[in-house]
C-alpha cells in the first residue's frame, strides 16, 4: 500500500491534553447566550418552576442520551483518522443518511457562526460602553428627558445593530469590533485543539464562572424595594409554578428545544471536539461533567440572575422572551437601577463575551478539521479559507441588519436542521452501529458504567421524542415561517395592519376590542389575512391610509424576500458541502479510513 | 438549619410560594447534586492517564513465551 499523507497525519493526529480541558472545552461551547439570557426568558414565560419539569425530563430521556452518542461516535471516528462530522459520519455508515447527517454536522456550525459572531461583538460592546460609562451617560440624558430607559436601551441597541434600515451595521463601530471577534476566534484556531482551544477554555470557563457568580451574588443582596417588589418577589416571579402550562404541549417542546440547544448536541461540535480523544479515554463521566457545568450555568446562574432583577427593577412588563429583547434591551436598563451598575454590566457582558468565544471557536473547529482531513490543507491554509468563507457570509448577515431579519431566519433554519442531525447520528448510533454494541463501546474505559436501559432508550424512547419534537415544532412553526418568505402574503397582511389599526382608531368612541373588533375589520377588509384586491370599496377615512399600507407593504415584501434568499444560501450551502464532502470521501477521507487499520465492516459500515 | 428557615420564611412573605421554594430548590439540589457527583468520580479517579490508556505491550524477551 502507498504511504500517503494521510496516513502520516494520522499517525501525528492532535489529542487534548487533558480530561479537565475535554471538559471545559465542550462545556464552553454548550454554554453560551442561550443559557443566561435564553433559559431564564423561557422559564418565565412557559410555566416559572413548572417549565423545569419538562426541562429535566427532556435533559435525561434527550439530553444526556444524545451526548453520550455524539461522544461515543466522535471518539470512534477519530479511530478512522476524522476530526470532521461528514468523514466520522462516512466512516461509520456510508448511505444517503451517513451522507447526509454529516453535512449537517459541517453545515449547522458554520452557519451559526456568521450570526453568531455578531452577539459576540455586540456582548463586547456592550462590556466597553458599560465599564467607559457611556450607558450611564446614555441612561442619565433619558432621566433627564424623562424618557423610559427601557425604551433608551432598545434605541441605542437598535442603532448600533442597524435594526432601522439594511446596511445600518456598516456604520459604526460593530464592524470593527466583528473583525475583531473575527480575528481573536481565528488566531485561537489558530493555534490548535490543545495550545488554542483547550488552553483558552481553562482560563475562559472559570473566569466567566467566577462573574456570573460575582453578578448573582450582587443580584441576590439587593435589598431594593420598587413599588413593593423585592427580590424575593423577583424569584417568586421566576420560580413560582404555574402547574397548568403543563397541560400545553407548546411548553414541554420549548423545554425539550431548550435542552438541545442549550447542550449543543446534534450540531456537530460534540463530535470534532471527542474525535480528539483518545480509543480508551472516558466518554461517559467527561461528557455528563460537561453536561451538569452547562446545567450549573444555565438554571443556577441563569435561572437566578436576570429575571429576578428585571423584575425587582422593571416589573413583571419587561421580561420579554425573546433572548435578544431580553439580554439587550432589558439587561442594560436593570443594570442602571443596580447600585454599582456601570461595573456589574460591564462585568455581565465580558462573561457572555468570553461565554461566546468559546462557542464561536468550537463551530470553527469541525470545519477546520473538514478541510485539512479532507483536502490535506495545512492549518494556515484551512484557516484563511474558512475566514475568508465565513466573513463574505457574516457580510450578507450584517448587510440585511433590518429587524435582524437574515439573524433570524439564519438561526430558524439552523435549529430546524440541528434536530435533523441530532435524529441522524440516534438513528446511526441506534440503528446502524446497533444501541447494544454503541452502547459497549461508548461504556470502553469509561470509570462509570452507563445505565442497563439506555440501549433501550437510545433506539427507542429518544428517537421518538425527537420526532414528536420535530413534528410539534414544524407545526407551530413551519406555516407562519413560510408565509414569512411570500412576499403577497406578508406585504398584505403588513398593510392589513395599517387598516386595522385606522378601524380602531375611527370605531374609539363605541370602544370596540377583541372579537367585536376583529368582526369590524373584517366587515371592512374581508376575511383573508389581507386586504381586498380593489381598495375602491374602501370608506374614504381607510383610503387616506393608501400610502402608508402601500410603505408597509413593500417594507414587508422586501424583509419575506430576505426569508427567501436565506432559505436559498442554506439550500445551496447544504448542497455544496455535500458535493464537497463527496470529493473528500472518494479521494483523501475514503484513503484515510482505509488506512486507518480498521476493518470496514466491523461498524455495520455500508456502501 | 434555622437559618434556612428564616430565609425561606422571608422569601415566602417576599412573594415566593411553598411550590416555588420546592421547584428552586429541588432543581439546584438537582443540578449541585449531579455537579458535585461528576466531581468526585473525577477526583476518585486520579490517574485517568492509568485508567485509560493501555498499558504499553512491551516484550522483555525473559518469558518462555517471549
Amino acid at each position: 500500500m502507498t504511504e500517503t499523507p494521510a496516513l502520516d497525519k494520522a499517525s501525528t493526529r492532535e489529542h487534548w491534553g487533558s480530561r479537565f480541558g475535554v471538559i471545559l472545552a465542550v462545556a464552553g461551547s454548550a454554554v453560551g447566550l442561550g443559557n443566561f439570557l435564553r433559559f431564564p426568558g423561557t422559564a418565565v414565560n412557559n410555566g416559572g418552576g413548572a417549565f423545569l419539569v419538562p426541562y429535566f425530563i427532556s435533559f435525561v430521556i434527550l439530553g444526556i442520551p444524545i451526548a453520550w452518542c455524539e461522544w461515543t461516535i466522535g471518539r470512534l471516528g477519530g479511530r478512522f483518522g476524522q476530526n470532521n462530522g461528514p468523514g466520522i459520519m462516512y466512516a461509520l455508515s456510508r448511505n444517503a443518511l451517513g451522507r447526509f447527517t454529516g453535512a449537517l454536522t459541517l453545515a449547522i456550525p458554520v452557519l451559526v457562526y456568521m450570526y453568531y459572531v455578531i452577539l459576540e461583538a455586540l456582548c463586547l460592546r456592550y462590556s466597553v460602553h458599560f465599564f467607559s460609562g457611556g450607558f450611564a451617560e446614555l441612561f442619565a440624558t433619558a432621566n433627564e428627558a424623562s424618557t423610559s430607559i427601557v425604551g433608551a436601551s432598545s434605541k441605542f441597541t437598535k442603532e448600533t445593530v442597524g435594526m432601522n434600515e439594511n446596511g445600518g451595521m456598516y456604520g459604526n463601530a460593530m464592524l470593527w469590533l466583528i473583525l475583531l471577534c473575527f480575528l481573536v476566534n481565528f488566531v485561537i484556531i489558530y493555534r490548535g485543539v490543545t495550545k488554542g482551544i483547550e488552553k483558552f477554555c481553562i482560563a475562559a470557563m472559570p473566569l466567566l464562572i467566577l462573574c456570573a457568580v460575582i453578578v448573582l451574588v450582587r443580584v441576590l443582596t439587593l435589598d431594593n424595594e420598587v413599588d413593593g417588589r423585592t427580590i424575593g418577589s423577583g424569584l417568586g416571579f421566576m420560580w413560582n409554578p404555574d402547574w397548568g402550562a403543563l397541560r400545553n404541549p407548546e411548553v414541554w417542546l420549548r423545554a425539550a428545544g431548550q435542552i438541545f440547544f442549550s447542550l449543543s448536541v446534534g450540531f456537530g461540535l460534540i463530535l470534532c471536539y471527542s474525535s480528539y480523544l483518545r480509543k480508551d479515554d472516558d466518554v461517559v463521566l467527561t461528557s455528563l461533567s460537561a453536561s451538569s457545568t452547562n446545567e450549573f450555568c444555565e438554571v443556577i446562574l441563569g435561572g437566578m440572575i436576570v429575571v429576578p432583577a428585571a423584575f425587582l427593577f422593571l416589573g413583571p412588563g419587561n421580561t420579554p422572551a425573546s433572548t435578544f429583547a431580553l439580554g439587550f434591551f432589558t439587561v442594560p436598563a436593570i443594570m442602571y437601577h443596580m447600585p454599582g451598575g456601570s461595573f456589574f454590566g460591564g462585568m455581565w457582558f465580558g462573561l457572555l463575551f468570553l461565554a461566546a468565544v468559546t462557542s464561536s471557536i468550537s463551530m470553527l473547529q469541525p470545519a477546520i478539521a473538514f478541510l485539512e482531513d479532507g483536502f490535506g490543507l495545512k492549518r494556515r491554509t484551512s484557516v484563511t479559507i474558512l475566514g475568508v468563507f465565513t466573513t463574505g457570509g457574516a457580510a450578507v448577515i450584517m448587510y440585511f441588519s433590518k429587524n435582524l431579519q437574515a439573524l433570524d431566519f439564519t438561526d430558524f433554519w439552523c435549529e430546524f436542521m440541528m434536530i435533523l442531525a441530532g435524529l441522524g447520528q440516534v438513528i446511526i448510533f441506534g440503528w446502524i452501529i446497533g444501541a447494544k454494541r454503541g452502547v459497549e463501546e461508548m461504556n470502553r474505559g469509561s470509570v462509570l458504567r452507563t445505565p442497563r436501559l439506555l440501549p433501550f432508550f437510545i433506539r427507542f424512547v429518544t428517537p421518538t421524542f425527537l420526532i414528536v419534537v420535530l413534528s410539534l415544532w414544524c407545526y407551530y412553526n413551519a406555516p407562519s415561517r413560510l408565509e414569512g418568505m411570500s412576499p403577497t402574503i406578508k406585504g398584505q397582511a403588513a398593510a392589513r395592519t395599517v387598516y386595522a389599526g385606522a378601524v380602531a382608531e375611527h370605531f374609539a368612541d363605541e370602544e370596540l376590542a377583541g372579537e367585536a373588533l376583529a368582526a369590524r375589520v373584517t366587515d371592512l377588509l374581508g376575511q383573508a389575512k389581507g386586504i381586498p384586491e380593489t381598495l375602491d370599496g374602501l370608506p374614504g377615512w381607510l383610503r387616506v391610509l393608501d400610502q402608508d399600507a402601500e410603505a408597509k407593504r413593500a417594507d414587508a415584501a422586501a424583509g419575506a424576500n430576505v426569508a427567501r434568499y436565506v432559505f436559498v444560501a442554506v439550500i445551496l450551502l447544504l448542497i455544496l458541502i455535500l458535493a464537497v464532502s463527496d470529493i473528500a470521501y472518494r479521494n483523501r477521507i475514503g484513503r484515510s479510513i482505509e488506512q486507518s487499520g480498521i476493518d470496514s465492516g466491523e461498524w455495520g459500515t455500508s456502501s | 438549619m434555622g437559618d434556612v428557615i428564616v430565609i425561606a420564611t422571608v422569601l415566602m412573605q417576599e412573594g415566593l410560594t411553598t411550590g416555588g421554594i420546592a421547584m428552586m430548590v429541588g432543581c439546584m439540589g438537582f443540578v449541585l447534586g449531579l455537579c458535585l457527583f461528576c466531581v468526585v468520580r473525577l477526583l476518585r479517579d486520579t490517574n485517568p492517564a492509568e485508567h485509560h490508556h493501555v498499558p504499553l505491550d512491551i516484550d522483555t524477551h525473559d518469558t518462555d513465551d517471549s
